[in-house]
């Protein structure tokens, strides 16, 4: 698919956009504290730099992984560049409305938390939490993603753990 | 362990929006006009230097030949007469500024038959053909004149570097003077000032080259300085040059 799009073939640009952009588009959404106005536009920006870089680009390893280096990166980049985040961590854009009234606000309830817990991670820990659990990838991904090396990845993974252990302690009652 | 399974339950609870379709529509679009634009079309460095190797014509070759010759056999016979130094700089001085004007004038004639907006939106930007076109005709241009100044210090037994710093100084002068030129002035009269910068280039120079004093041993740090800075301000314009061609292309796409 890079050939083709290295070579000017549209339609491959198009199918890898359409197979990508999910998964790009939630670890920015995550990594933006649920901003999804911020995150369609990093996503966004993550495409048009590959294309910017795609003559040079040399695939080794899964490609998911090299789209995912560029968006760490372009979000790392934005919080250096803009000014801090307001987001509204209690509201939602979620729109699955399966379930009870009771069981949907119970859900919301526990999602406004989680975000809350990661939201109280540093970006490094958050970064990792993401990538580990959302992801479902393993810590030689996440390093060479984090640019770190493999016992940093584990670090930051046991610490933003242990924190978010403490947060869920506290929001259930001390009963974990 | 029991317990991190159940964070990981608990961090799986965190669920995001649906994918904004209208938004990865737009990067679609958006990406696949980038992928139509020249920028995105980029070729080697070799293949531009190549191609445009090829579209240069026959007759700036010969014209460019033709020039050299005759210079070289001016200085040829100057040599063989034993007239004084500054008859075949004089010479020279002529020379090189015409040859220069041939080579300015290629590199420049999408502006010239005003067919920038052409080679604007083809495949390759408009920058890059002058700037390799700018790079096969200045390497050419230097060989040649270098070649013509050997032959002048071989037959007045003057230092190589001497009779080099001589014919450097007004070439790149020359250069200088014709972008700036190009730069400055209206499409249509472009022609007749490149032609008057020329002969005032050659005046200007013809008469400095006749005073003796600058020729003796010791002005050689004079001649390097002012080397030194005509190459400077070459620089300089050919990167004004440059940023004239990449300004003109975007105006002309902000304009569709």
């Amino acid at each position: 698919m890079i050939k083709k799009i290295q070579a000017g073939d549209t339609e491959a640009f198009d199918a890898l956009v359409r197979k990508y952009y999910g998964i790009i588009y939630q670890f920015c959404y995550r990594r933006l504290n649920g901003d999804t106005d911020t995150a369609a536009d990093i996503t966004q920006d993550v495409f048009l730099k590959l294309l910017e870089n795609i003559h040079a680009v040399r695939m080794v390893g899964k490609f998911q992984n090299y789209l995912l280096t560029i968006a760490a990166n372009t979000c790392n980049n934005y919080f250096k560049k803009a000014k801090p985040i307001y987001t509204d961590l209690t509201t939602f854009d979620i729109t699955d409305d399966t379930g009870s009234a009771l069981e949907r606000a119970i859900q919301n309830e526990n999602m406004i938390e989680v975000r809350k817990a990661l939201h109280t991670l540093p970006d490094y820990q958050k970064e990792v939490i993401i990538l580990r659990f959302y992801h479902e990838l393993k810590i030689r991904e996440i390093a060479k993603i984090t640019e770190s090396n493999i016992p940093t990845a584990k670090s930051r993974l046991r610490q933003g753990l242990q924190k978010i252990k403490r947060y869920l302690e506290d929001f259930k009652g001390g009963d974990i | 362990m029991k317990k991190n399974n159940e964070i990981q339950e608990w961090l799986q609870l965190y669920d995001t929006p649906a994918i904004p379709k209208g938004k990865m529509n737009e990067l679609i679009s958006a990406g696949q006009r980038y992928m139509d634009s020249a920028e995105f079309n980029k070729n080697s460095l070799q293949t531009i230097l190549l191609s445009q190797l090829q579209y240069l014509p026959l007759f700036f070759w010969i014209v460019q030949v033709i020039l050299v010759a005759i210079a070289v056999v001016l200085v040829s016979l100057s040599g063989y007469w034993k007239v004084p130094l500054h008859y075949p700089l004089t010479v020279l001085m002529v020379m090189i500024p015409l040859i220069v004007l041939v080579g300015v004038r290629e590199v420049s004639k999408s502006n010239l038959y005003d067919m920038w907006e052409i080679e604007q939106s083809s495949r390759c930007q408009l920058v890059k053909i002058t700037a390799c076109r700018m790079l096969i005709v200045g390497l050419v241009d230097l060989f040649l004149v270098t070649g013509t100044l050997t032959v002048t210090s071989f037959y007045y037994q003057q230092s190589f570097i001497e009779v080099i710093l001589y014919g450097m100084v007004p070439f790149n002068i020359s250069c200088t003077c014709y972008l700036f030129t190009i730069m400055r002035n209206e499409k249509g009269q472009i022609s007749y000032h490149l032609f008057v910068c020329m002969i005032c280039i050659t005046v200007i120079f013809s008469i400095i080259l006749k005073q003796e004093v600058l020729f003796e041993t010791s002005m050689i740090w004079g001649w390097s300085i002012f080397y030194f800075f005509s190459l400077v301000l070459l620089a300089k314009t050919v990167w004004d040059y440059l940023e004239h061609e990449k300004k003109i292309g975007e105006l002309a796409w902000n304009l569709q």
